[in-house]
């Protein structure tokens, strides 16, 4: 039996470069469900004691800043823009496009976490911490409510960090010219992750920042 | 697998109809609509991830395996949720 003809960046498991580059995406699909069930925990404790102490989650929810909160959901949609037109551009073949597609996710994804660094310090300064040092005016259940709120855009804060990360050895590859049509395997899985955290994001904002708004 | 390729426009449109129904969260919540508030936000929310699944993620144009893979995760969170919601929505906790 002849052997297929295999190109350099085939490992030896794989009969050709798509199995290979659909059994990464599987693996990488099936992180992101681990991810899913991480912060399904999450959003499970949220809606248990959502349920229990609503007023005190509407009262917390009114203290966060919808600004930056807006902001930031913009600042993320457009970063997951322009990941998805870095992978398409290595799909096309727009070499060059590919590191500066990416390098403005880098600055997007960047901006973000300094908006968020604001916003933070602003919940510090307004007293928004749970423990000893937690807001007086506010009624002591409102603490679950900024508990989760911390833990949440914190870990997903942690996400963003890990992605900048992701990014910067993508964007260094792309620099050197490692992407193309033909390898690109890379650069879509970090892109899955990056669109996964914005996914993330997207639950966190309603969730956190709009609890009963109107009333 | 790839019957219809992804373009740059695919994309754009894809972003700006996140954007729009982004501000139409944001404004339904300063409305006062009862269970509405809660339905919108939370349909609209669905819609942005299944946007993003599909298109910015590449799923519509990824193997089938791939969409299974994709919704496993979805699956066992609504397992996760539907039993715990089971308890503590059924029983008298306070």
């Amino acid at each position: 039996m002849k052997m297929p003809e295999k190109n350099s960046n085939v490992a030896e498991q794989f009969e050709d470069a798509q199995q290979q580059s659909e059994a990464a995406h599987l693996g990488m699909w099936t992180f992101i469900a681990t991810e899913v069930l991480f912060f399904g925990g999450l959003f499970l404790a949220y809606f248990v004691y959502r349920h229990f102490y609503f007023h005190e989650f509407v009262i917390g929810s009114k203290r966060t800043d919808v600004l930056f909160g807006t902001i930031n959901s913009i600042i993320l949609l457009t970063s997951s823009l322009t990941m998805a037109l870095a992978v398409h551009a290595a799909k096309e073949n727009y070499r060059r496009q590919i590191s500066r597609w990416l390098l403005l996710t880098l600055l997007l994804g960047f901006s973000f976490l300094v908006v968020k660094g604001f916003e933070y310090h602003k919940d510090i300064h307004d007293q928004l911490v749970p423990g000893a040092n937690f807001n007086p005016a506010l009624p002591a259940q409102s603490q679950i409510f900024f508990w989760l709120y911390w833990t949440m855009t914190g870990l997903h804060a942690i996400h963003v960090c890990i992605g900048l990360g992701v990014m910067s050895v993508m964007t260094f590859l792309a620099r050197r010219g490692k992407f193309s049509a033909v390898y690109r395997t890379p650069l879509e899985l970090a892109g899955l992750y990056w669109h996964f955290v914005d996914i993330v994001w997207l639950f966190l904002f309603p969730l956190l920042y709009l609890v009963q708004r109107h009333s | 697998m790839n019957l219809q390729r992804p373009t740059q426009k695919k994309f754009t449109l894809t972003w700006l109809a996140l954007v729009i129904f982004h501000f139409t969260i944001l404004g339904s919540a300063y409305l006062n609509l009862g269970i509405f508030n809660t339905l919108i936000i939370a349909a609209l929310a669905i819609v942005q991830m299944i946007l993003i699944i599909l298109f910015f993620m590449e799923v519509r144009w990824s193997a089938k395996l791939i969409w299974i893979f994709a919704a496993a995760g979805f699956f066992w969170l609504c397992i996760l949720f539907t039993l715990t919601a089971s308890d503590y929505l059924t029983r008298q906790w306070h």
